[in-house]
């Protein structure tokens, strides 16, 4: 029966159901994994990288972590293809925005105009909705760092820190105890990125991965111009420091 | 022969304005108010005939309104600046707003938060004056007037304001300002209306019919 | 004059533009957006070219001249708002009509008044009357004067530029009480107790301020409206004819009387002579 509706995005299943739309979103629950996390002095995203052949020529900066403005980057779970048409779109909305009020746009109107655009998708015939979800990590003077995930569907939620993509559920669990600890105070950035390669440890398949499979990137306030902030996507050389700490971290603590 | 004139003061603006609607050689009312609120922290004094003054200043309102409304936060009196700037510079092209503007606003800090922090409480705040023509020139001023009398009161404005005025101090030079466009002006400007903008929002200081309010 | 209502204006061939672009068939005019304009590349300069505004000596060359020339007054007093007008209709030098109604009826609690183009305020304030009718019609309560003027200004507003010439007063009773707004076909629409509007309305603004009080009773309200304008009459070559005078109150607006100035003329001169003697 449930084949019925299948096709077609824009009708509901006898069970009150979009079919197509649950199945881009289970889509993305097998794509690479990025992770959020907000801390005390900026923002981390870190993200998979699936290194499909070793002929593969390696990525130059990054693949998975798209500035949006100056203000504001995302990362993609999903297909990067149908991703780059709403990077496309975020760009344009940011600009716009700009050349408006000549401020930057707030992160919410960004991600609130994505998620329109992913939503028509869902309900004008002949379409497929768009097979990703985005991390949005990002900086304005109303609400501060913020950090959002969007779905196919156009659904979109604020987080202090979460997981898209493979594996998302272990690693929110694995989230859930280990950011604030106890109670404990926001981890900075470099206690952040440990925290967060522990985590794509926990959602990717294999063990024991090299640097190439990793992409880090952060957010963080200027320290010079207030209210400003720097991106910064981590060098294969410092992604190696940040794993061979949790490695040791990791050593120590099964030690004990 | 709309007379509008704006200065910062100590945690905010002030804004005046003559009260006279004029067509031809005739006075049609006395006690107009050219002087409309945007928004609770944001105040748009305009000079020009009557309809585009309505039209524009509703037209604006209502936009930054339906901004509120959709994005749960208003826009900053830079970002409305902007935003009427570039109206009016759309508009120039296919039948124009003939409108010259002062906008006044006020900002809890240029810096809504700063490094996630929210701004100290107890501040005054800031206060803008933007100078906007019907051209869509603009550019941000510490005081600033529209229309014939900036040729008597700009040298009065130029002699007297300085930065961190108390209000009181700013509405002393805006009487200086009536007093100057009376005697030198040929134009009788009538009553000016007064209205302020600060920490508290956009209120009245005095009415169109001249009336001081507490 | 040209007739706008249903047919289109025969307009001579040198008139018109060379670039005729068809447009759509405006020939009901149901709703404002619907008005029959000429059908040429830029109606609005053909408009000014050929019907410029009213004021001034501006349509010395028009080939279509305005009837035009008028006092009209209203004022809003403890006891509700006097409408007083003159009946004359010019056309350049030419009395075209003395016995012009300037006061429209637009329904038993709103009142427009006519000043400029004769047409284009009775055509603009029967539309309005349509408008404030479907309102009635939809909201199940009468419109307040306050948004009847603001529908006659929003409709000038998108005229403007197309030459269209009325200078009017819509007053009226509604649930806030007394109402009265000048709109004109700059789209100009103010509030206030007192206006006068035609190239009478100066001569009639000097009696008018002179004698003004808010608390006049309604007779000596009626005696000012009806000599501010008989004052205009006298002074103004464009105004004339009969006086016509009008008091709104909560039950609506009442016509209190049509006068012919000659004969205040007479009474107002025996008067004088009265007091000389």
């Amino acid at each position: 029966m449930a084949r019925r509706y299948d096709s077609s995005t824009t009708t509901f299943s006898p069970e009150g159901r979009l079919h197509q739309v649950e199945y881009a979103i289970e889509a993305i629950n097998n794509a690479g994994t990025c992770v959020g996390l907000k801390c005390s002095d900026g923002i981390i995203l870190a993200s998979e990288r699936k290194v499909t052949s070793k002929l593969l020529a390696p990525v130059k900066v990054s693949e998975k972590t798209y500035k949006i403005d100056s203000h504001c980057v995302l990362s993609v779970a999903g297909l990067s293809s149908d991703a780059s048409i709403l990077i496309n779109q975020a760009r344009l909305r940011a600009q716009r925005y700009m050349f408006q009020y000549q401020e930057p746009i707030p992160i919410e109107q960004i991600v609130e105009t994505i998620c329109n655009y992913k939503q028509s998708y869902t309900q004008y015939g002949g379409l497929r909705p768009f097979g990703c979800s985005f991390l949005f990590a990002g900086y304005d003077p109303h609400f501060g760092m913020q950090l959002y995930q969007t779905d196919p569907s156009g659904n979109y939620s604020g987080w202090q820190a979460t997981v898209i993509g493979a594996n998302n559920s272990s690693g929110k669990s694995f989230l859930k105890n280990e950011y604030q600890k106890d109670d404990g105070p926001v981890p900075d950035i470099s206690e952040g990125l440990k925290l967060a390669v522990k985590v794509l440890n926990k959602t990717m398949d294999s063990t024991g991965n090299g640097a190439e499979k990793y992409e880090l990137f952060y957010m963080k306030f200027n320290e010079e111009e207030e209210g400003d902030v720097e991106h910064h996507v981590l060098t294969e050389e410092e992604t190696k420091k940040v794993l061979e700490e949790v490695e040791k971290e990791g050593a120590s603590a099964g030690d004990s | 022969m709309d007379s509008i004139i704006g200065l910062r003061y100590n945690g905010g603006v002030l804004l005046a304005s003559d009260t006279n609607n004029a067509r031809s050689i005739l006075v049609y009312q006395h006690d107009i108010d050219k002087i409309s609120q945007l928004t609770p922290h944001a105040m748009l004094g305009l000079s020009g005939p009557n309809c585009d003054l309505v039209n524009f200043s509703e037209f604006v309102e209502k936009n930054l309104t339906m901004y509120r409304l959709k994005n749960g936060d208003t826009l900053s009196t830079s970002g409305i600046a902007n935003y009427c700037r570039s109206e009016l510079a759309t508009a120039l092209r296919k039948g124009p707003f003939q409108v010259n503007t002062l906008l006044a606003g006020w900002d809890a800090s240029s810096k809504k938060t700063v490094n996630g922090t929210t701004v100290d409480p107890t501040s005054p705040g800031v206060g803008s004056l933007y100078y906007i023509d019907y051209m869509g020139t603009m550019s941000p001023v510490n005081y600033g007037c529209q229309g014939y009398c900036s040729n008597f009161v700009l040298s009065v404005l130029d002699r007297e304001w300085r930065e961190g005025l108390t209000k009181e101090e700013a509405l002393e030079i805006i009487s200086h300002c009536e007093q100057v466009l009376k005697k030198r002006f040929l134009v009788d400007q009538g009553v000016f209306g007064v209205k302020k903008v600060d920490k508290e929002g956009v209120g009245v200081v005095r009415d169109t019919n001249g009336v001081l309010v507490a | 004059m040209a007739n706008f209502i249903g047919v289109a204006p025969t307009i001579p061939s040198s008139l018109l533009d060379s670039h005729i672009t068809p447009r759509p068939d405006f020939t009901t005019c149901t709703d404002p957006s619907n008005f029959l304009i000429p059908n040429v590349t830029d109606p609005a300069f053909y408009c000014r070219s050929n019907f410029a505004s009213a004021s001034g000596d501006k349509d010395a060359q028009q080939v279509v001249k305005f009837a035009k020339g008028t006092t009209t007054l209203a004022f809003k007093f403890n006891e509700g708002i006097i409408v007083s007008v003159d009946s004359r209709s010019t056309m350049g030098a030419y009395i075209a009509s003395q016995t012009v109604k300037k006061i429209i009826e637009i329904n038993p609690f709103l009142l427009g008044t006519m000043a400029g183009g004769a047409a284009d305020c009775s055509f603009w304030e029967r539309n309005l009357g349509m408008q404030c009718r479907l309102y009635e019609l939809r909201n199940k309560k009468r419109i307040s004067v306050a948004s009847a003027s603001k529908l006659l200004a929003n409709t000038m507003n998108s005229y403007r530029g197309y030459g269209l010439s009325m200078g009017t007063m819509v007053t009226g009773w509604d649930e806030t009480g007394p109402q009265l707004y000048y709109v004109d076909n700059d789209a100009t629409r103010l509030h206030d107790n007192l206006f006068s509007v035609g190239s009478g309305s100066t001569y009639a603004y000097g009696v008018l301020d002179t004698y003004y009080r808010p608390d006049l009773t309604i007779p000596e309200a009626i005696d000012l409206g009806k000599r501010a304008i008989y004052h205009a009459t006298h002074r103004d070559a464009y105004s004339g004819g009969i006086n016509n005078l009008y008091h709104v109150q909560a039950d609506g607006w009442k016509k209190i009387h049509a006068i012919d100035v000659n004969e205040l003329h007479y009474e107002f001169a025996d008067e004088k002579n009265e007091m000389v003697a």
